[in-house]
């Protein structure tokens, strides 16, 4: 038993330290490939663009390579020398080799097909990656999508959308798509907030009306208010502020009520943007919420209700209690230093 | 003398029951590391995986992306303190803010950092959500509007941690130490968890790797090189297995229990639902998280601690014996009262795994493993000498301890080749492969030796940190293209 346990141990350690080895070993013809590979490259780009750019007969053996390695060389060109093999490409067959590949093949196949296919600005190849939306595989999906998104070919938003995965990574691919969208197609979007779609991308939508501006979209974003993620809720109201929306008195009120301290944050803030001076009482009795954050937000919006509202702060400086006296003097000091005691710096 | 004969039989055989225990302790110790570096490569496989879907610019374009302060606490960090912050500010994050606390440093620490970034003191708004010494000051760079100095009495980390806290405007914030150096995207990397699972994740821990040995300008690591140096050597290969290995495996267990206090990202609003960093403990990090779990489970609330082997810290590791010595008892003593302070999880399914598996980890393999592995060194060699045990039986042990140990150690390598962490230099691969075998004989039993003492401190109730004496990165600092 115990020799076993020493020749074990010998064996493994030999194992280990020799594979190690051939790593090393490895690495070292690897090295030395890479640099002769780079010298190599711009000579052979430039062989093999004028190998493809010759419509001479080929067997099928030195077509196949040559599509192979067309496919690759795609991504390493720019501008019209990448048109033009494209066009080359397609005519060679290589554009139905990939979009057979995205059919049929296997996961990575699927994936690096659909990369390619990118290139191949024209309806065959946007047919194909539509297709391949409904994909069982996630990542197949994610990489269609990203390749549509490159072709530009993405007339119909929601519906990519919501061929992708609920999951928030999903919902990232999109955003720089959406950052690209012009504010009508964007707008169009609303409807996804009532949509299982995810969490993710609904905050991601949601922030971006609210950049954007797009105030035909407050209606739709007011819809979310009640919805059950937090984090959505904040948005929809940090957004609401951004539209300038006009809110139900009730809806105000369930919003600075919110159990969530960030949600009844932005409602305070939303208030303080419209100038609302209705609510002077109701944000006035923030300023002794049991979330110091809420407090300062309340003392905040409360500044910005104009005059009324720092008479409040004023006072409560000096007869409130402990908080609020606390959240009034820090805003004050912050908007006023002058007026505030060792406030002059 | 046949009572002397009966006496020393009646000793014998305890000692070769203790031996055989100790062998079989340390079969299983080494079995369950190889289990380890299994369930390593897995997690490995599937964070490769979702780092191909989710690449590092689409966190930066994201709006999901949550904002993120750094919380750098300086103590005496004046050799140090400008280039890191640079390195800092130069991150690559949508939103971040830089918090930079001088916890009462006796040095030029706040006066480098006032002339090397213009601070103008300001106010801030702040609660006391966390408690923490005075803070005499608060000030802001003129040309870096995100960075701010906070300028306090001194506490100690936690404490420096806490005030951080206290004025962070983030929902994440990070914790670093002043003198290590972040990748610049390693904040990008860090924050996937988070934008993966917002709802769930209040904590992820990133790669410490060491310094020593690179090419440090300003603040920026110009090239990876492994030390040459016998100790930072050892210690890079102590990292690759702790970091790549053991807690890319915890990990996979969804066990995570340490999260280094060198790069830690936090959820802010779920460190202030437990008060904070705790006074009063040197392992300050792992205390916290333990917390942190202990805190979710009793509330039996769906959360989430990962590590994540992309994100990368670069640290400076001590050089000398003496500093070492200090750094490994102090880890010791920080590990054995955290365990104490939470000895109620261990071995609780209400605490779920981390009560369950984590904890009693720790318990069995760095508090009993290295007084046992030094009660084997000295007495099986000893017994074999006397020929109460056989030449077999000692080899079988040397064995383990030791060509196991260089086989684990290699797996751990040939791990960080398959990853980002891969060495650029051929004679770095040759170096590391031989501080893999070299450490086993000599440097990993002194190691052993630090943790038992690390645990009579803790018995003695020793507090404190002691000096940690660095050379600073300018030692190795040479501008670009000055080879």
């Amino acid at each position: 038993m115990l020799t076993v346990l020493i020749i074990l141990c010998i064996v493994l350690a030999s194992l280990s330290a020799l594979a190690y080895l051939l790593l090393i070993l490895g690495r070292a013809v690897s090295l030395r490939r890479e640099r002769e590979e780079a010298m190599a490259i711009n000579a052979w780009k430039e062989k093999l663009l004028a190998a493809l750019y010759e419509q001479a007969d080929r067997d099928s053996r030195e077509r196949h390579w040559l599509m192979v390695a067309g496919n690759m060389l795609i991504n390493q060109i720019e501008g019209g020398d990448r048109d033009r093999l494209v066009a080359l490409l397609a005519s060679t067959g290589a554009r139905d080799r990939l979009i057979r590949q995205l059919a049929t093949g296997n996961r990575h196949a699927r994936e690096d097909a659909a990369e390619a296919l990118a290139f191949y600005q024209d309806e065959l190849a946007r047919q194909a990656l539509w297709r391949a939306m409904n994909d069982r595989t996630h990542s197949v999906r994610f990489q269609a999508a990203r390749a549509l998104i490159r072709m530009k070919a993405v007339e119909d938003i929601q519906a990519l959308l919501l061929k992708l995965d609920p999951a928030d990574n999903a919902s990232l691919l999109v955003a720089d798509l959406l950052l690209q969208l012009p504010p009508e197609q964007l707008a169009s979007t609303a409807s996804l907030l009532n949509q299982p779609v995810g969490e993710g991308l609904v905050i991601q939508l949601i922030q971006l009306y609210g950049e954007k501006h797009l105030t035909e979209t407050g209606p739709a974003v007011l819809a979310t208010l009640d919805h059950p993620d937090a984090r959505v809720r904040e948005a929809a109201w940090r957004t609401l502020g951004k539209l300038e929306t006009p809110l139900e008195r009730n809806t105000v009120l369930r919003g600075l009520n919110d159990l969530d301290p960030e949600v009844s944050a932005m409602a305070v803030e939303y208030v303080g943007r419209m100038k609302a001076v209705d609510y002077l009482d109701d944000v006035t009795a923030l300023l002794e919420h049991p979330n110091w954050w809420v407090g300062f937000r309340a003392a905040e919006a409360l500044y910005s209700l104009g005059e009324t509202g720092r008479k409040v702060l004023r006072a409560s400086v000096i007869g409130g209690v402990a908080t609020a006296a606390d959240v009034a003097r820090r805003v004050l000091l912050e908007y006023e230093p002058e007026t505030q005691p060792g406030g002059a710096h | 003398m046949d009572w002397a004969r009966a006496i020393l039989d009646l000793l014998i055989q305890p000692l070769l029951w203790l031996s055989a225990l100790i062998l079989i302790f340390a079969v299983g110790q080494n079995l369950f590391y190889l289990y380890q570096t299994i369930m390593a490569w897995l997690e490995f496989r599937r964070n490769h995986e979702a780092e191909r879907l989710l690449g590092t610019h689409r966190i930066m374009t994201a709006r999901t992306t949550p904002g993120i302060s750094i919380i750098a606490p300086a103590y005496n960090e004046e050799a140090n303190i400008v280039e890191s912050v640079r390195s800092l500010l130069s991150l690559h994050y949508p939103a971040m803010e830089v918090i930079v606390v001088n916890d009462g440093s006796k040095d030029q620490t706040a006066s480098r950092m006032i002339e090397a970034f213009d601070l103008q003191p300001v106010h801030r708004a702040y609660a006391m959500l966390t408690a923490h010494k005075p803070i005499r000051g608060i000030y802001r760079s003129a040309r870096f509007k995100n960075l701010l100095f906070i300028d306090k009495e001194n506490g100690g980390k936690s404490d420096a941690l806490n005030a951080g806290i206290n004025l962070a405007r983030h929902p994440l914030f990070c914790s670093i130490d002043a003198d290590s150096i972040l990748d610049a995207d390693a904040l990008l990397r860090a924050a996937r968890p988070f934008v993966d699972s917002p709802n769930r994740v209040i904590a992820a821990g990133g790669t410490i790797r060491v310094a020593n040995g690179c090419r440090v300008y300003k603040g920026t690591i110009l090239e990876e090189h492994v030390s040459r140096k016998a100790l930072p050597l050892f210690q890079t290969l102590e990292y690759f297995r702790a970091f790549l290995i053991a807690r890319l495996a915890f990990s996979r267990m969804k066990s995570v229990t340490i999260i280094s206090g060198a790069f830690g990202l936090f959820s802010r609003k779920a460190v202030l639902q437990i008060g904070g960093y705790s006074h009063g403990t040197v392992g300050e990090d792992m205390e916290l998280v333990v917390r942190l779990n202990r805190f979710f489970c009793e509330r039996r609330t769906a959360y989430a601690v990962r590590y994540i082997p992309d994100p990368v810290c670069w640290t400076e590791v001590p050089e000398t014996l003496k500093v070492l010595r200090r750094q490994r008892t102090r880890w010791q003593r920080g590990l054995c009262e955290t365990l104490a302070r939470h000895r109620v999880m261990v071995g609780r399914p209400r605490y779920g795994r981390t009560g369950t598996i984590a904890m009693p980890l720790f318990v069995i393999f760095d508090v009993v493993g290295p007084i046992l592995d030094l009660i084997g060194l000295v007495l099986i060699p000893i017994l074999a000498a006397a020929g109460v045990l056989s030449l077999t039986f000692f080899l079988a042990y040397f064995s383990v301890v030791c060509l196991f140990g260089i086989f684990l150690s290699i797996l751990a390598l040939i791990l960080a080749e398959k990853s980002r962490f891969r060495s650029n230099r051929l004679r770095d691969m040759v170096y590391l492969l031989l501080g893999a075998i070299i450490e086993n004989f000599g440097y990993r039993q002194l190691n052993n030796l630090w943790r038992i003492e690390g645990l009579f401190q803790f018995l003695q109730k020793k507090q404190g940190w002691g000096e940690m004496t660095r050379t600073g990165f300018k030692a190795t600092t040479q501008a670009p293209g000055c080879d």
